[in-house]
């Protein structure tokens, strides 16, 4: 929404630059529908050494590809966020998303699993 | 990153802090097609159309939800009013079409299944009058089957003699289920003006004028909407006003992406899009919360009409921006069972019906899921109701009614429905006489506004 406040972020890069040339008309939904398989996950807590590795680990371990990642401090939180494709994924969603509860709940920290869809039609128009 | 961490970060604070969720997809499916001579016939149809229509719909939804990461609370079914299916056959009673819904809709997993209706607001039929006779056992057999009324349109005025029969209905219907504090009055609702495209229960029908099926989605949220209120503290209504409007876009944009997607998994044409701040009992799921937090002590106190009208309308702002197919009810629900912190308002004493019905000139339905004393007598109801359709009537707006006169229960008792139905203290009823009113029937004429031709 809010284009010029997060003008200083990179974020058209990777996969989503290529997917913007590859689309002839550009529109949110066809630009979608290019990401069906992409998913955002996001790790929220106390910032901790190893998060990452282990965060890694598992996905490689599940054969999912991770496209892009950032992590930052957000209101006193640390925040990771990952761009995953699950496209090569060896388990189902679900059972992704039980396994990185279950590791959140290990870390002491939360973490959640969303459609990349649903970011791109809250956040972009 | 294609996105930055505040947005991420937002996101996903909405799921998970705040109880944003899609509160239901509802499939609404025409039975026109279902109607004969013979009920047995018709109900056999109508089962093998819903069966064949419907049969993926719970399944779809789950696994969009698994997919996306956004709750689906409800999977749900609109239908035909019930009244125009099965008026042309013989039976005098209407309850086995309910339980034959009632059946289907357990068979499918469906949460809800609406459209024991009729459409009464001018005149009624033969089909009309049996549906509304079989109501009080219709609701008392059935689990999942909802039942609505619409008694008056700006259009046509109210129909009074309807109105005095559904107080009569509404009274029967509670004493049928009194075991369970009348629950079969929380699946019960009148109207004026009602949306044939609502996707939220207990109101959902699939008004005649829509296809042969079609897929809605009813989006919720008020916890989201109270965290946006939290970032404006003390900061000037138009300035809060933006940004309410802000959250709404954000919300109906995700409800349409499911929406959409629900609808073209399941090849139907997606319909409309209810964005409604509709209340669950949880804390932190409360219309009353977001009223207090724009700086009211108690929702209720002087300034609650005003701050309600303007999120009714910001709701609606925000939702129009980012979707053409915004329809159904759209804005704000007030009901008092399925809100705690409505309910605690009630228990202040910073509440009364007759402030509700001030507030639901500007909310998006009506008097909602409010208990009443078990000795309210049917005129009163008539009365209540009839009270609350003329301010839809005349403000061109959506009302409704949906009170549970609970047996045996009086003032300040507590009733209880359970699940996201939740439980109310019972609330005062100013009990002076309307009776000579409500006996003349007739109808009131439509307000000379409506003349628009």
């Amino acid at each position: 929404m809010a284009a010029g406040a997060t003008a200083a972020v990179p974020r058209v890069c990777g996969v989503f630059n290529r997917t913007c040339k590859a689309v002839s008309g550009n529109t949110m939904i066809r630009l979608c529908e290019e990401y069906q398989m992409n998913a955002i996950i996001t790790v929220v807590g106390t910032d901790q050494v190893g998060i990452i590795a282990k965060v890694s680990t598992y996905l490689a371990t599940h054969n999912i590809n991770i496209i892009d990642i950032s992590q930052t401090i957000l209101s006193g939180n640390f925040v990771m966020m990952m761009m995953v494709d699950l496209s090569g994924s060896t388990i189902s969603i679900q059972e992704n998303k039980t396994a990185l509860e279950t590791l959140g709940v290990e870390l002491g920290v939360s973490i959640s699993m969303m459609h990349e869809r649903v970011f791109a039609a809250m956040h972009r128009i | 990153m294609m996105f930055t961490a505040p947005e991420i970060k937002e996101t996903v604070d909405m799921f998970m802090r705040h109880k944003l969720d899609v509160r239901a997809i509802t499939m609404g499916i025409s039975l026109r097609d279902c109607a004969g001579p013979s009920g047995t016939e018709s109900r056999r149809r109508i089962r093998d159309k819903i069966l064949r229509t419907a049969g993926t719909l719970v399944e779809t939804g789950k696994a969009i939800e698994t997919e996306f990461g956004v709750p689906i609370i409800n999977k749900r079914i609109a239908v035909t009013p019930i009244s125009l299916v099965a008026e042309s056959s013989d039976e005098t009673n209407f309850t086995p079409w309910a339980k034959t819904l009632d059946e289907v809709a357990i068979e499918l997993g469906v949460d809800f299944v609406g459209g024991f209706s009729a459409l009464v607001q001018k005149g009624m039929t033969s089909g009309d009058t049996r549906l509304i006779e079989s109501i009080p056992e219709a609701l008392a057999t059935t689990q999942r089957v909802c039942s609505s009324i619409n008694l008056a349109t700006t259009k046509n005025g109210i129909n009074m003699d309807a109105v005095r029969k559904m107080g009569q209905i509404i009274k029967a219907t509670a004493q049928a289920t009194a075991d369970r504090d009348g629950l079969g009055c929380a699946k019960l609702v009148v109207f004026c003006n009602a949306p044939e495209d609502n996707p939220f229960m207990a109101g959902a029908f699939h008004g005649v004028g829509e296809g042969e099926s079609v897929l809605s989605v009813g989006v919720s949220g008020p916890g989201v909407i109270k965290a946006a209120c939290e970032q404006y503290r003390g900061a000037p209504l138009d300035v809060l006003a933006d940004g309410i409007k802000k959250t709404a876009f954000k919300i109906t944009r995700m409800g349409l992406l499911v929406g959409q997607e629900a609808a073209s998994r399941l090849g139907v044409p997606f319909g409309i899009l209810d964005l409604s701040l509709a209340p669950t009992p949880a804390v932190g799921d409360s219309v009353a919360r977001i009223l207090e937090e724009m700086g009211l002590e108690s929702a209720g106190a002087p300034g609650t009409t005003a701050a309600l009208a303007m999120l009714t309308d910001m709701v609606k702002k925000g939702g129009v921006m980012a979707s053409t197919n915004v329809g159904g009810l759209s804005g704000a629900f007030i009901p008092v069972s399925e809100d705690e912190g409505m309910v605690a308002a009630v228990r202040a004493g910073s509440i009364n019906l007759e402030k509700l019905e001030a507030m639901t000139c500007v909310c998006s339905v009506g008097l909602d899921m409010i208990a009443i004393p078990g000795d309210t007598t049917a005129d009163t109801i008539s009365g209540i109701i009839a009270d609350e359709l003329a301010i839809g009537m005349v403000n061109n707006k959506t009302t409704a009614v949906r009170l549970i006169p609970v047996p045996g229960k009086k003032a300040g008792d507590w009733a209880e429905f359970g699940g996201l139905l939740g439980g109310a203290p019972i609330m005062r009823v100013n009990t002076f006489s309307c009776a000579d009113f409500i006996a003349r029937g007739g109808r009131i004429p439509a307000p000379i506004h409506s003349f628009r031709n």
